[in-house]
């Protein structure tokens, strides 16, 4: 079985070898004095709408047409493809006319999106991979309460040991705002965990004011603390892997718009200059 | 140690549905119920919790679907009441998943772009909103100011609106470029030249020169065919570079809307070599050497190096006679002036002024004719023994003379001689042939010697039939005007010779023996320099009397004129020609004769072969430390062999330039070395 790195080195190949043979073909058509803006935003256009391919075949679930990962596999250099041919239309210059610049920033705004989803999918499941367990993102919050629960409980069976109050108050003042749900996640982006490190410290530090059952039991909290710390590593992971689409889907068919209305007015008016 | 959540697998989780849009409202609390809101988004919490007790014989049984929980433990109340008033879960407000929102995301960018194109594409400001950029500064003033562009100036639909602009773009019109171009060649190409549709033709030239470069390249061997691999390729990929037969579009070199600051005129080595038969790497790897030396030998005539070694002891500084043109770009040549006459003065031995001053040009004298009846004629002065060419080509001007002297030039034998006119005309069948005759001179002589400006017209329409040229044409007017200057002598001839002509060609009885002679000295002034009256042979002659005489060099210029052979006209001109072939090749020494014209000036010059090289002279000047420096480029050809020109004696011009001497700058990191820095894509056609 072909590996996942030897798969891609022959992707990259054949797509610098596509990208290659379009480069040379759309400047020869430049070098013969041919309309060579005209070739390459037809190019664009194809590409634009394979791309686009892409996200209805997402919400197809019959006929089966080609995997999916296969499909991403395409889009993602096909994507890069476009990105090249882009600049060979606009003549690797940043347009001056409204319209044109308008759609310039929508085209450069959707492949950043796209790059950082590629670089995104690629880096995060590995993250997610090797921490915490797999858990799925629409039911994390309800982990979160499950967790802030058991927290609860286990406070209560502190107090009733002994009436002690240190495990409750450090519950109330530390614990219970951090389990209330999803925290730090600008920091877990860039795997910050000063929050969790020092609640784990602090329960460590209590161990000493509290007796042998009390301890199991802050062990046990320090146990949920961890468990909610991968929690919340998950979900803002996760959460980036979904939303950045919130940016790239709907980027796309305002693209598409504008490139139909750029498309209209070049062949309005190229008729008596082409 | 980390607490396990939940275990994965199709029987051990619950099943996420991310296809149902909605989910519900306490998700994300971490408490949403079971089942979820309805398709619609209603909250099911109510129904989840609440049934319709059925009667099943006494008792009331509890009937919640097996969905929400099945039958409820405790059962309806005994009155048959839903013992589960109050739901599980609170009411919410159920919330759309992840996907659907994203699906509302697309939607609503979409509204928004189609809104933001309506509004942009809908108001006052559409032009200035599709405008794809501003055009170079060259052309600023066609785009107009913001908000009023002026795109019909250059586009065809571009004064039209959105809806236009989209039946347009999906109509059958065909994208003839002429049309887009012919609004380029209302102000570029106006010079008639080849004419605005040629104008698009490749290089903008002949097709016929652009064949014999395009066979001259393929013959051509090359010895350095490297050129880029990027050319090989694209050769392969698009075959042979193929023009339409109507050529090239402006917009297909001249990008606009690229910016004030573009270039319109760009165009990368590629592009060129891309059609070029002999495609080269670069003008420092495979360029041609040059096959010509600069073209010394165009326009004025002149042997360098025979200047150089013959008559001077030292060697004549190349700015003696040359000077930078007000653009610097052309070296131009002195006038005679201050270049030539400080060694050539007039009336020294060698120059070649003195030589014309020795033949006067006959330009009038009355034949010796003798008549059978009265006719007013001058008898005893009349000593003529041959028609003078230039009295024959000004007889030729005059309708009725035409016949008179188409009979003495038609004969065998016949060469413009009078006498042999007399021989064949002295018939004494036929004595009116020599009134005629006779008539026609005093013609001649009545309108010679009109010094008024209708006399002035009416030799310039006598001139103009003679030769068959316009009246207005610059030649005929430098003639003329030198003609006209001589008015006031041939006024003394009629009056001397002829006192009574008005009175004989208004048919008056008139008699030579009544003649009262005209017995004053001959008078001149400035403008009559060189004529002169021999009074002992009845002879008005022109005499050159320096450099760059009208008279001559408007006759010489007269004689280049195509005429149908053997014509009247081209009999007399032939005469000329050969009674004047020794003061025509004094000029023609140095004024060499191209194409039917004659190059006065340095100036007339034809610059180049073909005009799609150029050459700025000002920047290579200022390396110059001194004058003698030009030899670096500029090397005498001291051989013997030598161009011939005009039929002249061999001259001597430079050596063909060696690229070495351009490419020792030119070349990557130093100075420019691309295509355009010494051509030009549109032929400069000589005007």
């Amino acid at each position: 079985m072909r590996t996942f790195s030897s798969r891609r080195t022959k992707a990259v190949v054949s797509s610098l070898i596509v990208a290659g043979f379009f480069s040379v073909f759309i400047y020869s058509f430049e070098l013969m004095q041919k309309n060579a803006v005209n070739l390459s935003g037809w190019i664009l256009l194809a590409l634009a709408l394979v791309l686009t391919l892409f996200n209805a075949r997402k919400k197809l679930t019959y006929p089966p047409l080609i995997k999916s990962s296969i499909w991403l596999q395409f889009h993602v250099y096909i994507g890069w493809l476009a990105l090249l041919i882009f600049f060979f239309h606009t003549q690797w210059q940043i347009p001056n006319g409204p319209l044109e610049s308008v759609l310039y920033i929508i085209f450069m705004l959707l492949a950043l999106s796209g790059i950082l989803g590629v670089f995104v999918t690629r880096i995060l499941p590995k993250q997610l991979a090797s921490r915490g367990s797999e858990v799925i993102y629409e039911r994390i919050p309800m982990f979160v309460r499950q967790l802030r629960e058991q927290a609860e409980q286990l406070v209560l069976e502190s107090v009733g040991y002994n009436n002690s109050t240190i495990l409750s108050l450090f519950y109330q003042q530390s614990l219970e705002s951090y389990l209330s749900g999803p925290s730090g996640l600008t920091a877990k982006i860039i795997r910050r965990d000063q929050e969790y490190l020092q609640l784990q410290s602090e329960l460590k530090a209590l161990h000493r004011y509290l007796t042998e059952e009390e301890c199991d039991i802050a062990d046990q909290l320090s146990a949920i603390v961890e468990t909610k710390d991968d929690l919340d590593f998950h979900y803002v992971r996760q959460g980036v892997l979904k939303y950045w689409l919130f940016v790239h889907i709907p980027l796309t068919y305002s693209m598409l718009l504008f490139a139909l209305v750029h498309l209209v007015l070049v062949q309005a008016f190229s008729i008596g200059l082409s | 140690m980390r607490i396990h959540l939940q275990n994965i697998g199709y029987k051990d989780s619950e099943y996420e549905r991310p296809n149902q849009e909605w989910v519900c409202g306490w998700t994300r609390d971490g408490n949403p119920c079971k089942h979820g809101p309805d398709g619609d988004g209603h909250c099911t919490a109510h129904a989840q919790a609440i049934c319709d007790p059925k009667k099943e014989g006494e008792r009331f049984k509890c009937t919640r679907a097996g969905a929400f929980g099945g039958p409820c433990e405790d059962g309806p109340s005994p009155d048959g009441s839903c013992a589960c008033p109050t739901p599980e879960h609170l009411v919410c407000q159920p919330t759309r998943n992840i996907r659907a929102r994203r699906g509302r995301a697309v939607v609503m960018l979409a509204v928004l772009s189609f809104g933001f194109l309506l509004l942009m594409l809908g108001g006052p400001w559409v032009q200035s909103f599709v405008n794809p950029g501003q055009l170079s500064s060259v052309h600023l003033a066609i785009q107009g100011s913001k908000g009023v562009e002026n795109c019909g100036s250059c586009h065809a639909n571009g004064d039209a609106g959105p809806s236009e602009w989209f039946k347009a773009a999906f109509s059958s019109v065909e994208m003839a470029h002429e049309i887009g171009s012919a609004a380029c060649l209302d102000c570029h190409f106006i010079d008639p030249g080849l004419g605005r549709e040629q104008s698009m033709l490749v290089h903008g030239a002949d097709p016929s020169v652009m064949d014999q470069l395009t066979n001259a390249a393929l013959d051509a061997s090359v010895s350095n065919t490297q050129t880029h691999r990027v050319l090989e390729i694209s050769g392969l990929i698009q075959g042979p570079v193929s023009v339409a037969d109507d050529g090239l579009a402006c917009s297909s070199c001249h990008a606009e809307h690229r910016g004030a600051d573009h270039d319109l005129l760009f165009m990368s080595d590629n592009e060129c070599q891309a059609c070029h038969q002999n495609p080269f790497k670069s003008f420092n790897q495979g360029h041609p050497q040059f096959s010509q030396g600069p073209q010394a030998s165009a326009g004025i005539v002149f042997d360098h190096a025979r200047h150089e070694g013959r008559f001077t002891s030292e060697a004549l500084e190349c700015g003696s006679c040359h000077i930078a043109d007000k653009t610097g770009r052309e070296m131009d040549v002195l006038p005679f002036k201050r270049s030539c006459q400080g060694c050539h003065e007039q009336g020294s031995k060698d120059h070649h002024g003195d030589k014309i001053k020795k033949n006067a040009i006959a330009v009038l004298q009355l034949p010796e004719m003798e008549f059978d009846e009265d006719a007013y004629w001058p008898t005893d002065y009349a000593i003529g023994e041959s028609l003078p060419p230039l009295m024959a080509l000004m007889l030729l001007g005059d309708p009725q003379a035409v016949s008179l002297l188409e009979s003495i030039y038609d004969g065998d034998g016949a060469d413009g001689d009078l006498y042999e006119w007399l021989i064949l005309t002295d018939d004494e069948d036929e004595p009116e042939l020599r009134l005629d005759l006779a008539l026609a001179l005093k013609r001649l002589v009545s309108d010679l010697s009109d010094s008024s400006k209708r006399g002035a017209q009416v030799r310039r329409e006598r001139l103009s039939r003679a030769v068959n040229i316009d009246a207005d044409d610059q030649r005929l007017t430098q003639f003329s005007n030198a003609l006209d200057a001589a008015s006031f002598v041939m006024q003394r001839f009629q009056q001397r010779y002829l006192p009574q002509l008005a009175d004989d060609l208004d048919g008056a009885e008139v008699s030579a023996d009544d003649d009262e002679f005209f017995e004053s000295e001959w008078i001149t002034s400035a403008g009559m320099a060189g004529w002169r009256v021999d009074s002992d042979e009845g002879l008005v002659s022109y005499r050159p009397v320096a450099h760059a005489d009208d008279l001559l060099a408007s006759l010489m210029m007269l004689m280049q004129i195509d005429r149908p052979n053997g014509s009247a006209q081209a009999v007399v001109m032939g005469r000329i020609n050969e009674a004047f072939e020794n003061d025509f090749r004094t000029c023609t020494k140095c004024h060499s004769e191209q194409n039917g014209e004659i190059a006065w000036t340095s100036s007339d010059r034809t610059k180049r072969l073909s005009g799609f090289a150029k050459f700025n002279h000002s920047p290579h000047l200022t390396m110059l430390a001194s004058q003698s420096e030009c030899s670096s480029c500029h090397v005498l050809e001291t051989s013997s062999h030598g161009v011939e020109m005009a039929g002249l004696e061999s001259v001597r011009g430079f050596l063909p330039h060696r690229s070495e001497s351009c490419t020792s700058c030119h070349a990557p990191g130093l100075a420019n070395n691309s295509c355009l820095n010494c051509h030009q894509y549109h032929e400069e056609r000589p005007e």
